[in-house]
């Protein structure tokens, strides 16, 4: 495999995991859409380099073709397109901070000002040293109408504690939850307010904060302690800012297929993504192109992805049981695997393939294909003909036989702590492992009912815990059309259901399963 | 990547995150763990998922455990404890093992043993599948251990896996460096006037989380009857001056309202009320989380002075009500203490053992910060530096890991 790595970005995070690379041996590819391009690496990484370093700047990626370990990346510079290989892509692009003058309704002024602003040496602590007297009054707004973070109000004690303590003013926070979630920053708050700042929390009334026609601002509140009002008028009001991803991201998320979260970073909410990982493959986004956090958590993540890149290169993670694979003969081109595949692991060309170095063998494709003409052999011979068809038979009406789909992150693991936890489950319980509930087509459903199960369960992980996304998405409907279709052909009642469970949920899923027993002797045999 | 051996002391998240990953990079791991079971407070904790997942991270416990189970790289000693190092090119650590009792390649898990067991507690069971064996003799409870007045469990046996009078093992391990991944110690709240160990129905949110991993609901200790009100108590050992505990352990609001939404969404005729001093931030959706949690939990902006028992078990919580200025009497079925996280006892061992140095709270420098490398060779991960969360605690082990493969490239020149 190609040793070299693609870093994305222009920031310390990018630098620091340039810097875990270079020191591994590994080379590194470093482009970033600003011009000025300010990389210094640490003597002690000079020194060891093994690895070797190119920068391209100032570059945006224009396309990105291939998978892991053979990506192919388009360029465009100043004057030319270029293009470059690389195994793995890191995105680490820098965060944004935007003042939050529109929340609280506030123009800016000479007495209204942003938290960034304050905090330039020269322009903003040096002018208030020069002109404001000693006890000048400066408010600071934040968290108050939006919850803020913990980062951000790390920012607002620190510089209010230097204004208080260096220039002698008198700071007033006002904020509703005081966000002291990080190291050190319960100390730094009461620092601050040993230095003589004063920290105003507001659960319900918030201040009415007021912009006078010359810019200058007054606060009228009511002290929840004292139940006493008061009226500010500060002589610099600070507004907090808001974090937001840089706005080259969605670009990088569409060249790339990435999924995001709900503010735009490129990181699906989703616990299978920890550390860095992202949807696909071989694309990891680290820092501050992956969520809100501190400068301490993005140099943690500046070490977890390099760390995870070089498990990458060392192959650690192309096991795979389940890829799925594409009979040509009897695919349609109708493009549906294309469409739906998560993990960009199929390739269009003269004919569709599985990329399985890509492919996670969730089997979303091999359900879902119109012309059945991707098959999952391994879940196909292994588990559903030598395991699951030649399963022992025994009608016994006081224990129906159940067939459970149980996605093989969630609800298998569970089912066997339930039984590690010695609950006892039906006797008539069989487990069919799968890779995701996405894979469990209506064929297998209608497989199990067809060999003498009295009911079936599909099992799957919560919404928002599947490593595919989709997972439960695809069961929820393909057990709805298969009750769908018993409502209509039968009436021996709800024989199949869903649920979503944990793999560390034991109790549950003995409830689970033994609840539907319960039912199934009720409605008495099927067959 | 350079050949190198590690030894990983403490064997919850951090350290079998960090085994895992040391793995992946071609070293030979060694985790040692002084309990029986791996996995540490987090494979404990209860799935918190309502109608979606909320992201508490307690099923990565679980697949991280069952990762390293199936690593062939890695090697786990449990019930065994560093007794002496000595350093030289390589460490050399001196560790003693527990005797193995239950032998985990007999034991099929039948339970047998501690349905028999007469003495409550002398047993104690895991928490995990991937917990071998998943039972385990507690010394300080067992009668044998005691006056070798019973043996029922190894005469019972159906597999032979029992074997009470076993000789512990000293075993010498060499290693290139050391992650101490020691954990935290939960603060113990008997200390605070909550009545907490006197009243049965004050308990901490570790212990709640348990019992909903085990009930999946809600029930009151004394009577295991359904509470009807129940109150959270956030920062009980954290945020204190009185105590010297400077900070906040950043993981209790999260797991606290988590479960107080899941306790709702199950058994939704529980009323829930939560005392803090401020919400902190969690998740990547916290704003629409917090709107919601403050629609079915009623929000109290401040923390109980004292808890009495009523004649029925029930508590009675005196609280200072802001809003009309006046301190409150309010009963409740049940309380659970959001206990905070510090440091653990272990850490003065290390700083004896590794010449470890700790923080002005009392925890361990992390691997991320500068001023630590003071003892080449000597990292830590997880909350021996600090609180964190179950994805801090994933991603500090990374940091540990990146520190030994830059220390072993080193090495190798």
């Amino acid at each position: 495999m190609d040793k070299t790595i693609l870093i994305i970005g222009n920031g310390n995070c990018a630098q620091r995991i340039a810097e875990n690379l270079l020191v591994q041996g590994v080379n590194v590819i470093i482009a970033s859409k600003d011009q000025h391009f300010e990389f210094a690496l640490s003597s002690a990484a000079k020194r060891q380099t093994w690895g070797s370093i190119e920068i391209l700047t100032p570059t945006s990626v224009l396309a990105c073709y291939g998978f892991i370990g053979l990506f192919d990346i388009l360029f465009q510079s100043a004057r030319e397109k270029i293009r470059r290989n690389a195994s793995i892509i890191i995105i680490a692009e820098d965060y944004e901070l935007k003042p939050n003058f529109d929340l609280y309704d506030l123009n800016p002024s000479v007495y209204v000002w942003s938290l960034s602003q304050i905090n330039e040496s020269v322009n903003g602590l040096q002018h208030l040293k020069k002109n404001l007297p000693i006890g000048s009054k400066i408010a600071f707004l934040t968290g108050l109408i939006k919850e803020s973070n913990a980062v951000i109000q790390e920012n607002v004690m620190r510089t209010a504690l230097r204004l208080q303590l260096d220039l002698e003013l008198q700071t007033y926070i006002f904020t509703g939850n005081l966000k002291v979630s990080g190291k050190g920053l319960e100390a730094l708050s009461r620092e601050l307010k040993k230095a003589g700042a004063v920290i105003s929390k507001f659960t319900k009334n918030i201040p009415q904060i007021i912009q006078n026609r010359d810019g200058s601002i007054s606060i009228t509140y009511l002290d929840e302690v004292t139940l006493q009002h008061f009226i500010l008028i500060p002589d610099i009001t600070v507004v907090d800012e808001t974090i937001y991803p840089s706005n080259y991201l969605p670009h990088l998320a569409d060249v790339f297929g990435l999924e995001t979260d709900l503010l735009g970073f490129l990181q699906a909410d989703n616990v299978h993504r920890i550390q860095t990982h992202t949807n696909r493959k071989g694309i990891l986004a680290a820092g501050p192109s992956k969520a809100v956090q501190s400068i301490a958590d993005h140099l943690s993540d500046a070490d977890g992805a390099a760390q995870t890149a070089i498990e990458f290169l060392r192959g650690s993670f192309f096991q795979t049981r389940y890829t799925a694979e594409i009979n040509t003969g009897m695919c349609v081109r109708c493009l549906t695997c294309l469409r739906l595949c998560p993990h960009h692991a199929i390739s269009f060309g003269a004919k569709l393939g599985v990329i399985l170095e890509a492919c996670e063998g969730c089997g979303l494709c091999a359900a879902e294909c119109p012309a059945t003409a991707i098959s999952q052999q391994h879940l196909q011979d292994n588990i559903i003909n030598q395991n699951f068809l030649n399963r022992p038979k025994q009608i016994d009406p006081a224990s129906p036989s159940i067939v459970a789909f149980c996605c093989g992150r969630s609800a298998v693991p569970c089912a066997e702590l339930a039984r590690c936890m010695r609950h006892k489950l039906p006797q008539g319980l069989f487990i069919v492992e799968v890779p995701c509930a996405c894979s469990i087509s209506i064929e297998y459903i209608l497989t199990a009912f067809t060999n003498l199960a009295e009911g079936v369960l599909v099992l799957t992980c919560h919404e928002g815990n599947c490593y595919s996304e989709k997972g439960i998405l695809f069961a929820n409907n393909r057990t709805n059309q298969v009750l769908d279709f018993f409502e209509q052909t039968t009436s021996s009642g709800k024989r199949i259901e869903m649920h979503t469970i944990a793999s560390n949920m034991g109790t549950e899923f003995f409830e689970i399963v033994n609840q539907f027993e319960k039912m199934l002797i009720d409605m008495g045999p099927l067959h | 990547m350079a050949d190198g051996k590690v030894l990983i002391i403490g064997g919850g998240v951090a350290g079998l995150s960090a085994a895992l990953g040391l793995a992946r990079l071609g070293l030979e791991v060694q985790i040692v763990e002084k309990k029986s079971f791996l996995g540490g407070h987090a494979i404990r904790f209860s799935c918190k998922a309502t109608d979606r997942c909320v992201k508490c991270g307690a099923c990565r416990v679980e697949e991280t455990l069952k990762n390293v189970t199936n690593n062939p790289k890695i090697k786990v000693w449990t019930e065994t404890r560093v007794i002496n190092v000595s350093k030289a090119n390589t460490f050399t650590i001196h560790l003693s093992k527990r005797p193995e009792y239950i032998n985990p390649r007999k034991c099929t898990r039948c339970g047998a043993c501690f349905d028999q067991c007469p003495e409550s507690g002398a047993l104690i069971q895991g928490h995990s599948n991937y917990n071998f064996p998943f039972i385990a003799i507690y010394e300080e409870k067992c009668r044998f251990m005691r006056d070798r007045s019973c043996c029922i469990c190894q005469e019972i046996c159906p597999e032979a896996a029992i074997q009470l009078d076993g000789n512990s093992q000293q075993k010498v391990y060499l290693a290139d460096a050391i992650i101490i991944a020691t954990g935290f110690q939960p603060f113990n709240p008997e200390s605070k006037p909550y009545g907490y160990n006197s009243f049965p129905n004050v308990i901490t949110n570790l212990q709640l989380e348990e019992m909903l991993k085990r009930e999946s609901i809600v029930l009151r200790p004394s009577d295991n009857t359904i509470p009807k009100k129940i109150a959270f108590i956030q920062c009980v050992g954290s945020r204190d001056a009185k105590l010297n505990h400077l900070w906040c352990s950043k993981v209790c609001c999260a797991s606290a309202l988590r479960l107080a939404r899941l306790i709702k969404s199950r058994q939704p005729e529980i009323e829930i009320s939560f005392f803090y001093i401020d919400v902190q931030t969690f998740g990547r959706d916290f704003q629409a989380f917090y709107a919601a949690v403050q629609n079915e939990v009623r929000m109290i902006r401040n923390i109980p002075g004292d808890i009495y028992q009523t004649e029925d078990k029930r508590l009675q919580v005196n609280f200072y009500d802001a809003a009309l200025a006046v301190t409150q009497e309010e009963i409740f079925d049940m309380v659970a203490l959001s206990i905070g996280i510090t440091p653990s006892s272990e850490l003065n061992k290390m700083v004896e053992l590794f010449e470890l140095r700790l923080d002005e709270t009392g925890f361990a420098f992390g691997s991320g910060e500068t001023q630590w490398f003071s003892v080449p060779g000597v990292y830590t991960a997880g909350t021996a530096s600090g609180p964190m969360s179950i994805a801090d605690t994933i991603a500090s082990a990374s940091q540990a890991v990146t520190a030994v493969a830059k220390l072993l490239r080193q090495k190798a020149g």
